[in-house]
Parts: structure tokens; sequence; C-alpha cells
């Protein structure tokens, strides 16, 4: 029986980035979510518990990639879930690994390709 | 007192003295001989006690004031002291010592103490500390002399005659000394007057007299006592001065001669040079020609006497011939033969009675014209007296004696010794045998008996001794002798006895006077006659001739006391002394007028020099020698005039120059003013020290900025107002300052400098010091120029703000583009044709650039802000280069470069952040990759370097890790090789062949290095290849937190 497709939950505020990054994630055969603010995000996360969350940094509307971040790692239902940093903030990633980020990735530096596969990789552990 | 009143009081005080002893020598006082030997005694113990006294009391003040001066006249006073003392003791009525000592202790005494006192006249002061510390050495030392000295005379009577021979000599060099200390101790009064002083010029002038006198009293005459009572004068006035002058002596020497150094004076020159010249050659000459004198003298005597001598042998010979004769002519008397006969036929009495009769009358008869005749004897062959003129002596038997037996043979003379029967001591006896007429047979002896008593008279009888050589100035001969010695060294003719003798024996000679002589045994042992100075039977000095009579065994002697044949030598020794004591004097005399009329022009040219310097021009010195002196003067004045001259063209000329000086000083004032003007207008804090870090200058942009004035900082050091710290640690940093001034190198402060104002706040600064050099280079000072970087900062910041803000919102349009692309191109949204690929890759690519250039940027930004992190750790430093490696690992493989590394087996681990070291790496092998052509070749090297080894010629300082890289690249252009490291600089050979560079990546790798205290340098040759140089110290990168990481 096929395994099946796993949820992946972006929040990222640009658009044109979340699409291509979905459209290339459900071409990998993800279930994909999209959301482009962090309370939004929270909701959807509490809602549909994804596998794994795309999570950018900055984000509209007061609340910050980290704070929800920290949010997540606060509820013990919703820490469990792996949250890979998007990001082209490149000086967070030590702060991001400590509150408890799986995976830190400079958006600017990173092909889609190598995000695919830090997510494949994830999912084979 | 007056120093002209002086030299009259010192000539009276010579005089007095001295008429009283012309009165004396005139007086008829002179003649009378008075002695007392107490009197003597109490004298000379008086005397003798002032003489001590003056001496303890001198050096009582030698003791307290160390005038080296004073211990001269202890010790000359303590030499008076002592010779009169021993002078008393030598009386000859004492019967200690003889009369020669008595003379010598007395003249030498007077002549050694005042050598001495020439002391108080010679730069001695010098030898203060050395005189006073070895005061008791010399004074022992002295006496011990003195003591040495009388003992030698007590004991080797030569040297004591010998001084007394030049007692004269020496009692005139006495006087001269005396002289010569007068004349400089009135010099020195002259020029401060004290009572010391006075009293011993007075004393010295009286002292002078005990020079003259003593060449003129004849033992103990009026003369010689007045001798005494004069030095004893001149102790009194000695001895008063220095009890007078008690309390100031100390001062009086040393204002008498502390200052001025007399013997160092053209007068003091002269005098020596005029005694040297004047004197000397006189006492040569005298001495020499005395010594000439005895010495012809003694050859005349000794000629005379040896004439004499001869003369009287002669004599002798005559007379002994004519006695022989007569005796002879007594044995061919014809009664004495017949009665004889008749004698020794019968032996009648009568024949005996006649021939004493006939012996009698023939005595008387002859006794009239010969009175030395004493008698005759005839002596039968049985050797008894027949006949006798003195009828006790007939029947006698004189067979044994050698006149008989000598007689018997022929004619025999003999001197014989005490015939009682004739009532004579001594005698001569001659003796001649009678004979037979017809026979020729022996019939008997005929003595003739010769009384020398009376004899003398043949040896003296026609003798009258030469005036000129044998008689003394009273033309009386008062020591010759002359006398016969027979073979028992017994005198026995003595016509002369000496009156000298004679008066201590008595007219009579009684008993026998043994002559052992050296003529005498000369004459006996080696019969030698001689001409000679010996010691006589008297113990006299004689000089003598002897004649041997070998035929009786006699030696003949004439003889003249040696004191009274060198009379005359005695008389010009005198006269010698004399004269030259009066020469001295004279010679000093006119030294003394010579030298004051060549010092006294010079002493006013002195003066005029004197008021020349204390500014008198107008002073001219009037001397009107006509000698060079007054040429000298003439060119003083001349002098003096020029230099009035010149003085007034001087003071014409300052005052030219102090309007000069004013002028330029004004000038230069404005230009000051206006220096200052600049510099106080200057935005820049400008601030100057001199070598010692005192502020010079202090702008009033320094002013502002510190909020110190000037007025205060001036001439402080400037750690005072300008306290710049480092931003970060708030340690002082000033060194900056310290370093351009002990370097003489400009140097710039450290980067994030702040200074503290004076009312504690803190302001960025931006500055440099400079050292100020003189014109030969020398460092003198520092400049130092900073100013307020607040706004400077915070543009600064806000522009890399700005750029870290912009390059990140660049990422994401450039994310975007990169994955829409990436999708296109993995064909997830379609196929696409090969051409569509082939842009869309153009279009990847270029994107990829961007975002490098961006990453770049942002990376630049972060250093430049210093905002970096760093988080050291232990970096495997090989695996990082093999990660780097496989990453350049396509573009070396598609170039087809040959890669080769070298490095140790076993690399410790460096302490590093392993982003920053990756990204050292990074750039370094893909610059090589970049910029080596096709099939090139690219080198790596790892190694560790100990301290102090070299890399590329490079000291390396630290224990380090060596990294160096080389290609066989383009290299790098020489005229831009200085430029490699700057902030997007891009070579130019490069920039045509790749334009994929951003300039960054050296700039980066270069201040990553140096924050880790490591160096980065290169060798490069323009299409040779480049070789890069990294150091990275083994103690590793320092942590740095709260920052951003380089990407």
């Amino acid at each position: 029986m096929p395994t099946p497709a796993k949820k992946i939950l972006i929040i990222e505020d640009d658009e044109s980035l979340a699409q291509v990054l979905e459209d290339k994630l459900v071409h990998e055969g993800f279930e994909v979510t999209r959301s482009i603010s962090a309370r939004e995000g929270l909701v959807l996360i509490k809602n549909q518990k994804p596998n794994l969350i795309l999570l950018d940094v900055m984000l509209p509307g007061g609340m910050h990639g980290f704070d929800l971040l920290e949010e997540l790692k606060r509820d013990e239902n919703l820490s469990a879930i792996p949250v890979f940093m998007l990001t082209n903030l490149d000086s967070e990633e030590k702060n991001a690994k400590e509150i408890g980020a799986a995976e830190y990735i400079v958006k600017a530096n990173t092909l889609m390709a190598d995000i695919i596969k830090k997510i494949k990789d994830y999912f084979r552990r | 007192m007056n120093p002209k009143r002086v030299r009259f009081w010192a000539l009276g005080a010579f005089f007095l003295p001295f008429s009283v002893f012309i009165f004396l020598l005139n007086s008829k006082l002179k003649a009378d001989i008075y002695h007392d030997l107490l009197l003597h005694s109490v004298m000379l113990l008086v005397i003798c006690g002032f003489a001590f006294y003056t001496a303890y009391f001198a050096y009582r003040s030698y003791e307290k004031n160390r005038d080296v001066r004073l211990f001269i006249l202890a010790l000359a006073f303590f030499i008076f002291g002592f010779s009169f003392f021993l002078h008393g003791m030598s009386i000859s009525a004492f019967g200690l010592f003889n009369e020669i000592i008595f003379d010598v202790t007395e003249h030498y005494g007077l002549f050694l103490g005042s050598l001495i006192l020439i002391g108080i006249i010679l730069p001695i002061e010098k030898w203060r500390d050395g005189a006073y510390k070895n005061r008791a050495k010399i004074f022992f030392g002295l006496a011990f002399l003195l003591l040495i000295s009388f003992i030698a005379l007590v004991f080797l009577p030569d040297f004591a005659e010998g001084l007394e021979g030049l007692v004269n000599i020496f009692t005139g060099l006495t006087g001269i000394l005396f002289v010569i200390c007068l004349i400089f101790l009135i010099k020195i009064y002259a020029e401060t007057g004290t009572v010391l002083l006075l009293h011993l010029i007075l004393g010295f002038s009286i002292l002078i007299n005990t020079a003259i006198i003593p060449f003129f009293y004849r033992e103990w005459n009026v003369l010689w006592w007045y001798f005494h009572l004069v030095f004893f004068l001149g102790f009194i006035v000695i001895l008063l001065g220095l009890l007078k002058g008690r309390e100031e002596i100390e001062e009086d020497f040393k204002r008498a001669f502390g200052e001025t150094p007399i013997y160092r004076r053209i007068g003091t020159k002269l005098l020596l040079i005029f005694l040297l010249v004047g004197l000397l050659p006189v006492v040569l000459l005298g001495i020499f020609s005395i010594q000439a004198a005895e010495k012809q003298l003694e050859k005349e005597i000794s000629h005379k006497l040896s004439l004499l001598a001869e003369a009287k042998e002669g004599q002798l010979f005559a007379y002994l011939d004519s006695i022989e004769s007569r005796t002879v002519d007594f044995s061919s008397d014809g009664f004495i033969r017949d009665s004889l006969k008749e004698i020794s036929t019968d032996g009648s009495g009568e024949a005996v009675e006649a021939l004493n009769r006939y012996l009698i009358s023939l005595i008387r008869d002859k006794q009239s014209s010969d009175p030395v005749l004493a008698g005759y004897m005839i002596i039968g062959l049985d050797g008894k007296v027949i006949a006798a003129t003195e009828s006790r002596e007939i029947g006698k038997d004189e067979s044994d004696d050698t006149y008989f037996k000598e007689g018997k043979k022929g004619v025999f003379t003999t001197d014989w010794k005490g015939h009682e029967h004739f009532g004579i001591n001594r005698l001569f006896i001659v003796s001649a045998p009678l004979t037979d007429k017809e026979t020729g047979g022996l019939l008997g002896v005929f003595i003739n008996i010769i009384d020398t008593r009376r004899f003398f008279a043949i040896l003296s009888g026609q003798f009258k001794p030469e005036k000129s050589a044998l008689t003394s100035k009273s033309g009386i001969t008062e020591t010759l002798e002359v006398y016969l010695v027979n073979k028992e060294k017994n005198m026995f003719v003595n016509p002369f006895t000496s009156a000298a003798y004679r008066r201590t024996h008595g007219e009579e000679q009684s008993g026998e006077i043994v002559v052992d002589t050296l003529p005498v045994s000369e004459c006996f042992e080696k019969t030698r006659e001689i001409i000679d100075i010996y010691t006589n039977y008297q113990g006299e000095e004689v000089i003598g001739a002897s004649k041997c009579i070998a035929s009786h065994g006699w030696v003949l002697l004439s003889e003249i006391h040696a004191s009274e044949a060198f009379i005359p030598i005695k008389e010009a020794r005198f006269r010698l002394g004399l004269t030259t004591s009066g020469l001295a004097v004279l010679v000093v005399i006119i030294a003394f007028l010579f030298s004051q009329r060549i010092v006294r022009p010079i002493r006013r040219l002195y003066e005029g020099t004197e008021a020349v310097t204390r500014g008198n021009l107008d002073y001219r010195v009037a001397v009107r020698t006509g000698d060079e002196i007054e040429q000298l003067a003439g060119a003083f004045n001349k002098m003096t005039e020029d230099l009035y001259k010149s003085r007034v063209e001087i003071t014409t000329y300052n005052r030219q120059l102090e309007r000069k000086v004013k002028e330029r000083t004004e000038e230069l004032e404005e230009a000051k003013n206006k220096d200052e003007a600049i510099l106080a207008s200057i935005g820049d804090a400008v601030t100057a020290c001199d070598k010692k870090g005192r502020v010079m200058l202090f702008n009033s942009a320094a002013e502002e900025l510190t909020g110190f004035s000037a007025k205060e900082v001036m001439g402080k050091h400037y750690g005072k107002c300008l306290k710049f710290v480092f931003e970060d640690s708030r340690k002082p940093s000033d060194d900056f300052i310290a370093h351009a001034v002990n370097t003489g190198r400009r140097t710039k402060m450290e980067n994030h400098t702040l200074i503290i104002t004076k009312e504690g706040r803190e302001i960025p600064v931006a500055d440099s010091a400079a050292p100020i050099q003189d014109a030969q280079g020398n460092v003198i000072g520092c400049v130092v120029v900073f100013r307020d970087v607040t706004k400077e900062r915070e543009i600064d910041r806000a522009k890399t703000e700005f750029v870290s803000l912009a390059s990140h919102q660049l990422r994401t349009p450039l994310s975007t583009i990169n994955w829409y692309t990436e999708m296109l191109l993995a064909e997830d949204v379609g196929k696409i044709t090969r051409e569509q690929k082939k842009y869309l890759e153009e279009i990847y690519h270029g994107s990829q650039r961007m975002v490098d250039l961006v990453n770049a940027l942002l990376n630049v930004s972060r250093l430049e802000l210093d905002i970096f992190l760093v988080e050291p750790e232990p970096c495997d430093v090989l695996s990082l280069v093999y990660s780097v490696m496989g990453e350049l690992k396509p573009q070396i493989e598609g170039k087809r470069q040959l890669f080769t590394k070298i490095h140790e087996d076993s690399l410790p681990l460096l302490s590093a952040d392993p982003k920053l070291l990756r990204m050292i790496f990074q750039n370094l092998l893909s610059n090589a990759v970049k910029y080596t052509p096709e099939k090139g070749e690219i080198k790596l090297d790892i190694r560790t370097i100990k301290a102090g080894e070299e890399l590329d010629g490079r000291r390396i300082n630290k224990y380090s890790m060596a990294i160096i890289i080389s290609d066989s690249g383009f290299g790098i252009p020489v005229h831009q090789q200085d430029k490699i490291f700057s902030k997007l600089f891009r070579a130019d050979n490069v920039r045509e062949k790749d334009t994929d560079g951003t300039g960054l990546g050296l700039y980066i790798v270069k201040t990553i290095i140096d924050h880790a205290g490591g160096m980065i340098w290169f060798e490069s040759e323009e299409d040779r290849g480049t070789t890069f140089y990294v150091t990275l110290p083994m103690s590793g990168m320092k942590k740095k937190e709260g920052s951003k990481p380089l990407g």
C-alpha cells in the first residue's frame, strides 16, 4: 500500500516564490498547503497537522517566522513537526537551530533540488 | 703699616745691629778677649730655650690651623734650638767635643734653619694635607737627621774638618738665604700687611747680621758675644710676631701667601736668574781658584821644604866630614901616638897624666872655636879608656861599644845616647884608630864626643826661612821644624822645636821623642824620601820633606804645620765668603731694582687691562720705559682706542640690528599670527608636542574636541589632554605618538579609537601622528592631527547597513529567478528544446553570479562593520581542502589542469572558524583555477613553521601553519600588484579573460587573515604565474561573538 503523500506547509509571503516551490513539491509528489502569514500558518498547522513546515523568517502581520517556530516548539502537540527555515537572512542559522529548526536554508544560495533532497532525506530518516 | 715704610724698618732692623757691630769692630773692646764659661752657657741656654719655645708656639698654631708655613717656622726654630744646644755642649772647656764641632754646630745650624725657612716663600700650601698627615714623620725625620749628622761630626773627624773648612761659605749662604726670604716677605707685605709678616721681616733683617759678624771675630772676643746677642734678638722679634698675631695667624698667612703665588712672578724669576748668573760663577770661580791656590801653595811649600832638607843634609854632611877629618887628625898627632906607645910599653901613670893634660888643653883650645865639642877620649887596645877630657871616664871598659869596635877599623860616626860621664843625654860620637907611625900598628882608638844639644846650631846656623812661603802673616814661622831621627826612631837633633811645641812641652826637651811617622817608616823600610802632607810626631797635620841619610841610618825631616802653611788660603776663603755675601746682596738689590723696572710697567699694563675689562675704555697706560714694554703699552693703548671705536661701531650696529630684529619680529609675528590663524581655522584638531611630549601647539579645533583650553595644556605632557583609548577595550592607546617620535615615521591611530574629553565624553576619532624633523632630519617633536568621526561613522554604518539591506532584499528576487529557471531546466513543467535550455542556462548562470556578488557584498559589509562572527573550533585543514577541491573538481578537470598537493603526513588541527578558513581556501584555490589557463599547473603546499623560521625570505614570529598556493597562470601585472588586496579591484589582464570575478575575494581573504593574526603575501610574474603565501598562527583565531557570520 502506497504511503500517503506527506503534507508540507509552506509559509512564505512572496507569492511567486511560494508558487514555484509548491509546483516543485507537488511535482515531487508532496501534498502542499500554502500560507502567507505566520498567524494563518499557525491555524493551518493546528488544523492540518502537516508532516513538515517550510517557514520563511520575514513575514507580514507582526509575527515573524521565529515567533511561530517558538510557538510551535512550546506546543507539545506541534513541537514534533519538523520545521525547515527558508529565508534569505543568512545570519540566523545558529539562532534557528537553537530554537529547534530542523534545517536552515538560505534561499538564494540553494537549489530547489537541494531543498527537495533535504526534505526527502529527512523523511527517510 | 705702609709697605714702603716697612722697607725702611727692615733696613733699620738690619743697620742698627750692623752699626753697633761696626762700632765694636773698630773699638778697643774688640781686642779684649773675654770668656766666662758660665755666662756663655747661660746665654746659649736662653737662646736655645727661646728657639725651642718659638718652635713649640709655631707648632701649636700649626696644629690649630694647619698652615704649612707655621710648621716650617716650627721646624726651623727646632733646628736653631737643637743646634745651639749642641753648640753649647761642645764648648771645649766641657771637654765633651772638640772646637771643630763647636764651630760647625753653630754655623751649620743657622744655615740649615735658614734653608728650611726658605720654605715659607715656596708654594708649599699645596701639600697642606700631606704635610699635616705626615707632620710627625717629618719632624722626627728631621730630628733623626740632625742627630745622625751630629754623630757623624763626632765620629768622622774628617767630615767635621771638611765642614769646618767650608764654614765661611755656609755662613755667607745663610745670609743670602735670609736676604732672599726677606725680599720675598717684603714683597708679600706690600700686598697684604700682617703683624706676623712684619715681625718676620724685622727678624730676618736682624738675622742677616749673623751672616756677617762671624767673619770678623777671633776666639772669645766681644764680637763673638755680640754675634750671639744678635740672633737672640732676631728670635725674640719673630717670637713676638707669633705671639702678637696669634689670633690672626691663619688669616694672616692666607692673606699673605694663599692667593698670590709669588714664586711665579717675573720679579722672582729675575731674582733667581740674577742670583744664578751673578753669584754662581763667582762662588765656583772662587772655590776653584782657592783650590788651585791651595795646590800651588802646597807645591811651593813642599819644594821649599825639600830644598831646606837638602841644604841641611849637605850642611850636616859637611859638618860631619869636618869633625871626622879633625878626628882623623888626632890619630896622626905625634904626642898622642908617642904617649900611647909609652903607656903601652911601661904603663907609667906619668904618661897617662901627660896625655890627659894634653887632651884637656886640646879641647879647651878647640871648644873656643867649636862649642859643640863635648870631649875627647882615647881607648886602648884592650878597650879600657886610657885618657879622657873627663877624668871620670878613665879606666872604663868600652870594648863592647860599637864606636870602639868600628873605630879600630877606621873613622866611624854614630849617634849615642846617654854617656853619663859627659853628663849629656845625646851625643855624636866619632871614632878613629890611632896607629904607630913607623909600624902602622894599631895603638888605640880616638873618640871625639860632640854634644847634639848644641848641634842643632849647625842645622839652623845659616837657615833663614823664606818669607813668602813659610811665614805667617805676623812674619813668625811658628811651626817650622827641621830634625834628625835615628834608627830607633828617636828624634835626636831638633834645632827648630816649634813655638807651639815649646809652649806645651817647654823649651828643653825631656825624655825621648819617638818619631814614628810616615816619612820615617818610608825611609827605613823603603829608603824613600817623600814630600807630602802627613801627621807628624805631635799628631799635627804637616807638610814635610824627608831626606834619608842611609850611611848613618838617619832621617832628616823638615816640616811645617799645614794649619800655618795654609793661612793664606784660609784668608782667601774668608775673603771669598765675604765677597760672595756682599755680591749676593748687591745682586739681589740689582735684581730687585731691575725686576721693579720691568714689573712696575707690567703691573701698570695689568691695571690698564683691569680697567678696560671693567669697561673703562678711556683708560690709558702711561709707561715711559723706552723699551718693548713701552711699545706694548702703546699697542695696548692703541688697542683700547680701537676697542673704543669698535664699541661705538658695535653700539651703532647693535641699534640697527635691534631695529631690524624688531622689524623682523613684527614680520614673524604677523606670519606666525597668520599661521596660527590658519591652524586655528583648520577643522581638524591639530596639536604638536616636542620630543619629550610637551604640548607646543593646540589649535581651537583641538580645544573644542577635547574640552581642554590651549592655555591649560601648553607645556604639559600630551597625555594630560589627549586621552586616546581603544573603543572595545577602553585601554589607552596613545602609543602611536610615542611611536612617531621614536621611529621618526608617520603613524596612524588604531582603528576604532576614542578620545576621552575633559568632561569624560567619548568621541570616536581618526587621526595620524607625524614626526617633526629639523633640517638634519632629527626628530624634534610630533604633530598629531585628529578629527571627530562620529558623523563619518554614522554615515559609514548607514552605508554599510544599506548595502546589507539592499543585498538582502536582492536575494529574494534572485531566488525567484533561480528557482523558476531551475524548474524549467529540470523540465518539470514540460520539455524544452536544446536551444531553450541553452538560453535558460545563461539566465541561471547570470543569476548565480548575482547571488555570488550579493553574498560577497554582504561579507564585505560585515567585515567592514566588524560584525562578522568568528567561532573557532579545531579544524582538520586537509579535509577542508579536500572539500573545496571537490567543489572545484569540475573546473579543474574541464581545464585539464595538473593539481599537486604537498603536505606533512600529519598536520596538526588548527583552531579556526571553519567557514572563514574555508573561505580562504575557496577564494585562493578558485582564483588559481580561474586564472590559470588549460593544462596549467596548480600546486598546494601546507606545512607548519616554527617560530623564527623563514618563509619566502620572511621571518615568521609565531608557530604557524603555512599555506602556499602557486599556479602557472596569468600572473598579476607589476604595476597593479600593490592594489591586489583592495576592495573591488580586478587586475587588467584577467578582467578581459574572466568577467565573473567580483573583486572582493582577496579583500575578504586578507581581512580574515589579518583578523586571525596571520600574514598573506604573494609573488607574481605576468604570464608565468602567481604564488600566494598564507600563514596562520597555530594559536588559532580569536572567538568573536554576537555578530553575523560570513557566507
